[in-house]
């Protein structure tokens, strides 16, 4: 029997709940071939895991009730390939938290014992998060140019005053990576399944791939993760955890004729496939 | 009541919080470890704040991503190779810009073939940038004015893109308020304070580009350049270890002036004057945020990263140089940039 340790870190709306949720769905589901299923519900709680996963299977927002609240998830599922029996633990740890280490720069004992026996990441970023990057003035002024406006000096400004809020997401999750890199024993690195959530919603011929995707639109992170793999070792995977946009309703009529277990997605670097255990599966293997 | 006090270790890997020993085998009753302190923050905690206590009783520090004093510098000097880089310059000169540029184009790209590899101080990256950003209200980029009088370094760490495999260089990189050094220039007993730099694998000399292109200030400001440093080798602050390199900054200034030779009034002086005395002595020309629409932004930097990068240091100066600051430990305030 394995057990991983799993952390899904990424801030707030990131897509977090909504993997868990599509995943709880997934495993559970009578889609035949699949790499993870569900062995069993003895000994477990999964009140939560039902919860977010009514949510998912009706097509609503799945949402967090408690954002300051850990919640400790347990799968207890069997690999087809090899009949192993792999106990996932991930505790579900809100988008806030992680904000709330750079601001705060200190976590709890019980976030540190758990960096401390973590298997791998699921590193979730939304694409459509403004604060991805940081807007910085002189590339608003090169647009201004180019349409022609005439830049303005900084007398009379009301200057705001700087805070980590003000932090752009890129810049907090490689000190997330920083901290773990610190706080851990790192011998061997640790697999990190980069997730570009909500990927039905990203033009693919501006970004054929979740690589190129990071790459372009969060390049500090990118280079970041380039660098440090003695530390970390990524893979990219480009998920659409819903399907589709639950704020279109004809969208989610089509979604909800169709069996749940189809609804998901994942972009490789080369192809398009139904498995969303695809980013576990490939955190697991030894 | 008995006061709870809290101690801090920002060491990456050691174990002394959690009830191991120390990564250093320091004695730290002793206080002689430069990253364990008693956090004064915490010293009004009461016992009878059960709950308060709990919680800190569970919370783990993590680095704090600020700016790093001489003495906390140990904390990426003891672990990995590194560069230490002193910037010299009056106020305004754009010392803090350029510190503030480098973290701002790794943000949107690797600097040619350099890649960000990490940095322990981008808390106090991000406070220098901010000024240079959308949400600070800024019509244009602008930058803190630094107001601290003891040194401090801010940390990165660079691989070149076909060495990602390989250890990255680790650079720390100095922030002072630049009327240190309008104040070391005419005092020796000030100029003695400045001790660090004779620490430091390179010294860039930045003259304000801004002042040499109003011809009323010119010929001042290359004066007090020199002034400098002839007081700064006198004082064997700059000794033939040292590697200068001096940089007119804020270049768009000056791009288009015919009135002035940087190879004559700069180069030529500057070298025949102090070569013989230094280590090393180059020159170079730098427009971090250029206004002059035919001078790119970021004009120079490449080039100076590159040397940092690729020039082989000498051996560092085996004794630690008697720090003589105002406070074990260096805290930065900002200011608005037209304060």
């Amino acid at each position: 029997m394995n057990t991983n340790r799993i952390l899904f870190a990424g801030m707030y709306d990131s897509g977090k709940t909504t993997f868990i949720a599509a995943l709880w769905a997934y495993v559970n589901s009578d889609k035949k071939d699949k790499h993870l299923k569900l062995n069993t519900l003895a000994n477990s709680e999964n009140e939560y895991l039902d919860t977010i996963r009514a949510e998912w299977l009706q097509c609503k927002k799945v949402t967090r009730t408690n954002l300051n609240k850990t919640e400790n998830v347990k799968m207890n599922l069997l690999n087809e390939s090899n009949s192993e029996n792999v106990i996932l633990e991930i505790p579900d740890i809100s988008g806030e938290l992680f904000s709330n280490h750079f601001q705060s720069r200190e976590c709890t004992s019980e976030y540190d014992s758990l960096v401390n026996q973590i298997n791998g990441i699921l590193l979730f970023i939304n694409p459509n998060d403004k604060k991805n990057r940081t807007n910085f003035i002189a590339d608003s002024l090169e647009i201004e140019k180019e349409l022609g406006g005439t830049p303005e000096n900084n007398e009379n400004v009301n200057f705001a005053t700087w805070s980590e809020e003000q932090t752009s997401n890129q810049v907090k999750l490689v000190e997330t990576l920083q901290f773990i890199e610190a706080r851990k024993d790192i011998v061997t690195p640790i697999k990190v399944s980069v997730i570009v959530s909500r990927w039905d919603l990203i033009e693919e011929e501006e970004c054929p791939s979740p690589e190129k995707w990071l790459q372009t639109n969060m390049p500090l992170l990118y280079q970041y993760l380039k660098c440090n793999t003695n530390y970390f070792k990524p893979s990219y995977f480009g998920v659409s955890a819903q399907g589709c946009d639950y704020d279109n309703q004809d969208d989610i009529d089509k979604m909800l004729d169709v069996e749940p277990f189809e609804r998901p997605f994942i972009r490789l670097e080369n192809e398009v496939i139904k498995d969303l255990t695809a980013p576990i599966i490939w955190l697991t293997e030894k | 009541m008995e006061t709870q006090i809290k101690k801090i270790c920002h060491q990456p890997g050691c174990k002394i919080l959690e009830g191991g020993s120390c990564l250093e085998s320091i004695d730290v009753t002793k206080d002689e470890c430069p990253h364990f302190y008693v956090d004064n923050e915490n010293d009004d905690v009461k016992d009878d704040n059960s709950n308060a206590q709990t919680k800190q009783s569970t919370s783990v520090k993590l680095f704090t991503g600020r700016e790093l004093s001489f003495k906390e510098t140990s904390i990426i000097t003891d672990r990995y190779d590194s560069k230490l880089i002193a910037i010299v310059g009056e106020s305004k000169s754009g010392k803090t810009t350029l510190l503030a540029e480098y973290y701002i184009n790794l943000q949107k790209q690797p600097i040619k073939e350099y890649y960000f590899a990490g940095s322990k101080t981008q808390t106090g990256f991000e406070e220098r940038c901010f000024y240079a950003t959308v949400g600070s209200k800024a019509k244009k980029p602008d930058t803190g004015r630094t107001q601290s009088r003891e040194f401090s370094f801010l940390h990165l760490a660079l691989k070149h893109k076909d060495e990602l495999d390989k250890e990255p260089t680790h650079f720390l990189i100095s922030d002072i308020w630049g009327e240190r050094f309008r104040e070391a220039k005419g005092s020796t007993a000030l100029m003695q304070e400045l001790t660090i730099l004779k620490s430091a694998d390179f010294v860039l000399f930045i003259i304000d580009g801004e002042k040499i292109a109003t011809k009323a200030t010119r010929a001042l400001t290359i004066e007090e350049a020199k002034t400098f440093i002839q007081k700064a080798l006198d004082e064997n602050i700059f000794d033939s270890n040292t590697n200068l390199k001096v940089a007119v900054s804020k270049w768009d200034f000056l791009y288009s002036d015919s009135s002035f030779d940087f190879a004559d009034k700069i180069e030529r002086v500057f070298k025949g004057r102090f070569e013989s005395r230094l280590g090393k002595i180059e020159f170079t020309k730098l427009a971090a945020r250029s206004e002059n629409a035919s001078l790119e932004a970021g004009y120079g930097l490449y080039e100076l990263l590159k040397s940092w990068k690729t020039e082989n240091i000498n051996e560092r100066i085996s004794d630690t140089p008697e720090i003589k600051q105002s406070s074990s430990r260096a805290f930065y305030k900002y200011s608005l940039p037209n304060a």
